[in-house]
């Protein structure tokens, strides 16, 4: 029996062509993802996972002694390349919607191709950059701002977060570049007429109308740099543990599969919860569904 | 518009980030070129041998060759399926359009560790020995989402008179779809091929825990950077970012051109219709009748 048969026996009529697609995600990826959930109750071999069931992998795993490290090194990590974007993101935003004139064009056109560079190329470009004698010790050296290299700009948090800002900057710009497209500029011209400073038409008319975009702007982030596990190896010095990197050091190195399932769902539970907390909050707010006057 | 201070910080906030967006891959690119294997200022001058030994290197061209190969069968592989899913949600009755939605969204809320680990061990499960064809499979649920999205938005905006009317002529729903639909949605469709080859083709987070030991470019950079850090990962991110940027210049110019043919072919509608049908040639010149009395 052929997808087409069972499409029409499904009564799908054109949904029928979501058969294929959809059986393949099934496969190769809700199995996948359920596979993992499995194994994170089972018991762990090396490499492998084998029965008793058990509960006990999720306990061992929040109170083993990385754990803690990692989580408050991620969460710091994310949440300084997360603001740290989302600012920088809204000022590039607005200043293309507000001031950019003929240049929008061509600054919008560049921040989407440097969103194009290999995200290797990126870690790699950031550690001959901050190196001891990598170009930004050299031009500050060259300015005689410093006598001698700063050492912290490479295997630092500093480099992470400046790694992980690169990667995701682009993204923030344009999310935030749509968010504020419905915004006229007679909207800020009117708070400003009645009286209201730059701070106070950031404050009281631009943020609420767009946290929504903001705030999912900075969770994409946060989730993209604490789950991360390739920029803590390479820009973070010894010591720098992070989430991903231990998920991944259990799957790869440690070969604990179970452990590493549990603290996978556990990374998940806890992103999920953000993505709750920030839906409640906006829905608590009233600031979910912004309804334009025209 | 607004207070010019306002303005000035915008300003430089932007060309600083500008900065330091491209400053980074500037600063790679032009060490490629260095003549010699050191990485730091000062640069002591131009030269390709970095270029030669990498291209002579065979880990790098097989590398290229894998990754070619991974990249092309996941773009073809997603653009069927991929069209096929858009075309069938859109077009699905209202209460299953979301759960069908869904479905092909979710891929993309998942870090990408997630994914690799999960299809890592669901791999071993199933006994399936790590190869390209295991990579090509992890990137096509990689990409799917983003060009699932690119295509379902397009397909929404088509105007589902023209299937209706192909529909009540008695053409068959597979022709409806393969004459009638999909040539208003080539171009798009075409871009987000594209992208889903650059996805795919730059993937690492997911695929270093599928290759086994099978290299793509990633993979090889990977590790090169892992070993020591000399000119030649220079060279293959050099080659990365020139290889995506022609990509993506080519698909915007294709795209623009087309844009421009379509513009042309619907501008003088009368002209169209006067050479379809003799009978309206009179009429269909508003030009002419307001010059005439």
């Amino acid at each position: 029996m052929n997808t087409a048969v069972i499409a029409r026996r499904l009564r799908l009529g054109p949904g029928g062509a979501t058969v294929p697609g959809a059986l393949g995600l099934i496969v190769f990826f809700l199995a996948p993802v359920i596979t993992l959930f499995v194994y994170s109750f089972l018991t762990s071999g090396r490499f492998s996972v084998a029965r008793p069931f058990t509960f006990s992998n999720y306990g061992t795993t929040i109170s083993a002694s990385g754990t803690p490290d990692a989580a408050a090194n991620s969460i710091l990590l994310g949440v300084i390349a997360a603001g740290v974007g989302v600012v920088i993101g809204l000022a590039i935003a607005s200043w293309l919607r507000y001031y950019a004139g003929r240049l929008q064009n061509i600054v919008l056109s560049m921040i989407i191709i440097s969103m194009f560079a290999s995200y290797l190329v990126r870690i790699y470009a950031f550690r001959i950059l901050l190196g001891d004698e990598g170009a930004v010790n050299t031009v500050l050296d060259l300015l005689g701002l410093t006598s001698q290299p700063i050492s912290w700009l490479l295997f630092s948090r500093f480099a992470v977060v400046c790694a992980l800002t690169h990667i995701a900057l682009p993204y923030i710009v344009l999310i935030l570049y749509g968010a504020f497209r419905p915004l006229d500029p007679a909207y800020l011209e009117a708070a400003q007429d009645l009286g209201a400073g730059a701070l106070t038409r950031w404050f009281r008319v631009i943020l609420p109308t767009m946290a929504a975009p903001v705030g999912s702007a900075f969770l994409m982030t946060f989730v993209l740099t604490s789950a991360d596990y390739v920029t803590p190896q390479f820009l973070g010095g010894t010591g720098q543990q992070m989430i991903g990197l231990l998920i991944q050091t259990n799957f790869t190195v440690a070969g604990d599969w179970a452990r590493g399932a549990a603290l996978s769902f556990l990374t998940l539970g806890a992103y999920l919860l953000c993505y709750v907390i920030m839906g409640l909050g906006l829905r608590i707010a009233r600031l979910n569904k912004i309804r334009w006057g025209s | 518009m607004g207070a010019q201070s306002g303005g000035r910080i915008q300003t430089a906030v932007t060309f600083a980030a500008l900065v330091f967006l491209f400053a980074p891959l500037i600063v790679v690119v032009l060490f490629s070129f260095h003549s010699s294997g050191s990485l730091s200022f000062p640069f002591e001058g131009f030269s390709l041998r970095w270029y030669r030994s990498t291209f002579g290197s065979p880990q790098f061209t097989s590398a290229l060759q894998n990754s070619l190969i991974v990249a092309a069968v996941t773009a073809v592989t997603t653009f069927v399926l991929g069209t096929l899913a858009a075309y069938g949600v859109s077009r699905a009755s209202p209460r299953l359009r979301g759960p069908l939605a869904l479905v092909f969204f979710l891929p993309i809320t998942l870090p990408g560790v997630f994914l690799g680990v999960a299809l890592l061990i669901y791999y071993v499960r199933l006994d399936l020995q790590f190869s390209l064809t295991t990579i090509m499979i992890s990137h096509m649920v990689y990409v799917s989402p983003y060009f699932f999205i690119v295509a379902r938005t397009a397909m929404d905006r088509l105007d589902p008179a023209l299937e209706e009317v192909a529909l009540d002529l008695g053409a068959k729903p597979a022709e409806v779809f393969l004459r009638v639909t999909m040539p208003q949605l080539w171009p798009i469709l075409l871009g987000a091929t594209a992208l889903a080859f650059m996805l795919s083709f730059d993937e690492f987070v997911i695929t270093f825990f599928v290759s086994g030991g099978d290299t793509t470019l990633p993979v090889f950079i990977f590790g090169q950077m892992r070993r020591t850090v000399d000119p030649t990962i220079n060279v293959v991110s050099s080659l990365l970012i020139g290889g995506s940027l022609t990509l993506w210049i080519t698909a915007f110019v294709y795209a623009a051109v087309l844009q421009r043919r379509a513009k042309t072919r619907k501008e003088p509608p009368t002209a169209t219709a006067a050479a379809a049908a003799p009978a309206v040639k009179d009429a269909g010149a508003p030009a002419e009748s307001e010059v005439a009395p």
